[in-house]
């Protein structure tokens, strides 16, 4: 049992602050519970071999008085964030041996903080699913419910903040593998406003959309990653300049409800009086909260399904087995290419990949490609209309509790309707914060999600706070 | 538009997307797309407002500009090669 894994990081660094731990006892104490839990979920691909180095750089930073609020924090990576000299996979066979040649931003601001980095996480295959069952390195299983799913992409992240593992885990979020994993697994995950935390680094899959993000207890540990990471990056080409951050405007107290959108038929009643009671609790301290439509939202997920495999098969074709990673030979040059990445690549990326090819294709880009980029600039500006009157979107973070491990694998577009309520945040590119709000059936837990306008990252944090209290 | 999706179709995409699979998993894929794009096609009412200007004139990228070092990765990359020759990389004949 780990002493510390009810510690928020403000705790742990006040302990470690006053010498009432040392970082090396502190890491050893989560270290130990990662190690032991692994064995029944599989949330880590690998524990790493220089914790003891990482420990020794953070208590030197102590006692030179440069800590930070990070500094000694033991934290974990999706497998798809570079971390120089480490193997990096993205769950894919295809990446089989490939070692980073550099830092992803994040990571290099991670070091530099003194957060001790103790392993990778396991994930779907290059961030495809939603149910951490697609890794070439095998299923995660939920910590709550060893049965059932972790949910995903990031479901290595997500297990290992609910097993105690880590404090501080960080996942990446294209169409809600950040916030839904969240949901399954009892804790907090935030995706940022589009591109303010550098993508550099990350193994992309669909550029437009990616975003990394932190999974922690509580939201305020979400918030402290948050104001460390969120910065411009050159070397991101889409990264937000600083000056173009918008400033948030002024509070209304005023929290919209897009009632029809979370009325079908897919989501599960237990979820839905968890919602409600939480918009009470809302109400109670002040929150007024209004009913809102937002025109064309219905359509994200169908445009999601057509952007992101576009973005992805163009993306996943550098892995072509010439330059690094897998080889599989053949006779000729396509031959090399075709046995690599049929190999190499698993069902669902490969079925990713054809249905991208077949979107981008010659007679069916007017039809899918251009009308989803069509839609997407008008579910952005729905948003805009609806942020003149509220200050966030509240929703259920996914329409039901974690399902049973298989139960959909054989069904992609179920398995898809898994993101229906996250995938708007992706498609119009806004922050979105997926607080615990306790549990049902089975004990297992249920997400509220919040989501403000662009550049508004901070209120939403503030409104996770506020939901955070009505469970107390 | 689903309906457009045959073996045939399949197959070309295979082989513009470079990826070679079992007759079998063919079946699988055909069956997995008409499902996935009878779900998309519910945009196919949905009218285009965009104009091709609005439409071609987005583009979120800084100016290109180099942000490495020339050579910095030089040799790192060369090692994850799998098979190189005098600093270059080997690939198969193709001519």
């Amino acid at each position: 049992m780990n002493p510390y894994s009810n510690y928020t990081i403000e705790k742990l660094h006040e302990e470690l602050k006053e010498k009432k731990i040392t970082v090396s006892a502190l890491v050893e104490a989560y270290v130990v519970v990662a190690k032991e839990k692994n064995k029944e979920t599989n949330a880590f691909l690998e524990f790493f071999n220089d914790i003891a180095e990482q420990v020794k750089n953070a208590e030197q930073k102590f006692s030179e008085g440069t800590e930070t609020l990070l500094t000694g924090i033991p934290i974990a990576l999706k497998d798809n964030i570079l971390i120089e000299g480490k193997k990096v996979s993205a769950g894919s066979k295809i990446l089989e041996g490939y070692t980073a040649v550099y830092d992803a931003t994040v990571t290099k601001l991670l070091k530099e903080a003194g957060a001790v980095i103790i392993g990778r996480t396991n994930m779907d295959e290059f961030a495809m699913g939603s149910s951490t069952e697609n890794s070439a390195y095998g299923v995660v299983k939920n910590p709550k419910d060893v049965s059932r799913v972790p949910g995903g992409s990031s479901g290595g992240s997500a297990a290992a903040i609910a097993m105690g593992a880590v404090p501080l885990a960080f996942g990446s979020d294209t169409g809600g593998s950040i916030r839904q994993p969240a949901a399954f697994c009892g804790i907090v995950g935030f995706k940022p406003t589009f591109d303010t935390i550098s993508r550099y680094g990350l193994i992309a899959m669909a550029s437009s959309l990616d975003q990394i993000g932190p999974f922690s207890r509580t939201v305020r540990d979400a918030e402290i990653a948050w104001e460390l990471l969120s910065h411009n990056d050159p070397k991101d080409s889409t990264s937000v300049a600083e000056e173009k951050r918008g400033k948030p405007q002024d509070k209304k107290m005023r929290l919209g409800v897009p009632r029809a959108f979370i009325s079908g038929e897919g989501i599960e009643s237990e979820v839905r009086n968890a919602f409600e009671a939480t918009v009470e609790r809302l109400k109670e301290k002040g929150y007024e909260i209004i009913d809102v439509e937002i025109p064309l939202i219905e359509y994200s997920l169908p445009v999601y399904y057509i952007l992101m495999p576009a973005e992805s098969s163009s993306n996943l074709s550098r892995f072509d087995g010439i330059r690094y990673g897998l080889q599989k030979n053949g006779e000729s040059l396509y031959d090399v290419y075709a046995n690599t990445r049929g190999e190499g690549f698993g069902r669902e990326v490969r079925r990713r990949i054809v249905l991208g090819t077949y979107v981008l294709s010659h007679g069916y880009y007017d039809a899918y490609y251009r009308k989803a980029i069509d839609l997407k600039t008008r579910i952005i500006d729905s948003f805009q209309k609806v942020f003149q009157e509220v200050d966030a979107i509240i929703t259920p973070t996914a329409p039901t509790v974690a399902f049973k491990i298989g139960e959909k694998t054989d069904d992609p577009v179920s398995m898809y309707l898994s993101d229906i309520f996250t995938v708007p945040a992706n498609i119009a590119g806004l922050p979105s914060l997926s607080v615990p709000i306790g549990e049902g059936k089975d004990n297992l837990p249920i997400g509220f999600q919040i989501t403000g306008p662009q550049f508004s990252d901070k209120r939403v944090f503030e409104i996770g706070k506020k939901v955070e209290e009505t469970l107390y | 538009m689903a309906s457009d999706i045959n073996t045939k179709t399949i197959d070309t995409l295979l082989t513009l997307a470079r990826l070679s699979i079992s007759p079998e998993e063919k079946e699988h894929l055909l069956t997995d797309l008409e499902k996935i794009l009878k779900y998309v096609e519910q945009i196919e009412g949905v009218k285009n407002e965009l104009t091709t200007a609005q439409f071609e004139g987005i583009n979120y990228l800084r100016e290109d500009v180099i942000t490495n070092e020339s050579g910095e990765y030089r040799e790192k990359l060369l090692a994850e090669m799998p098979e190189t020759k005098d600093g270059y990389l080997v690939v198969k004949q193709i001519l």
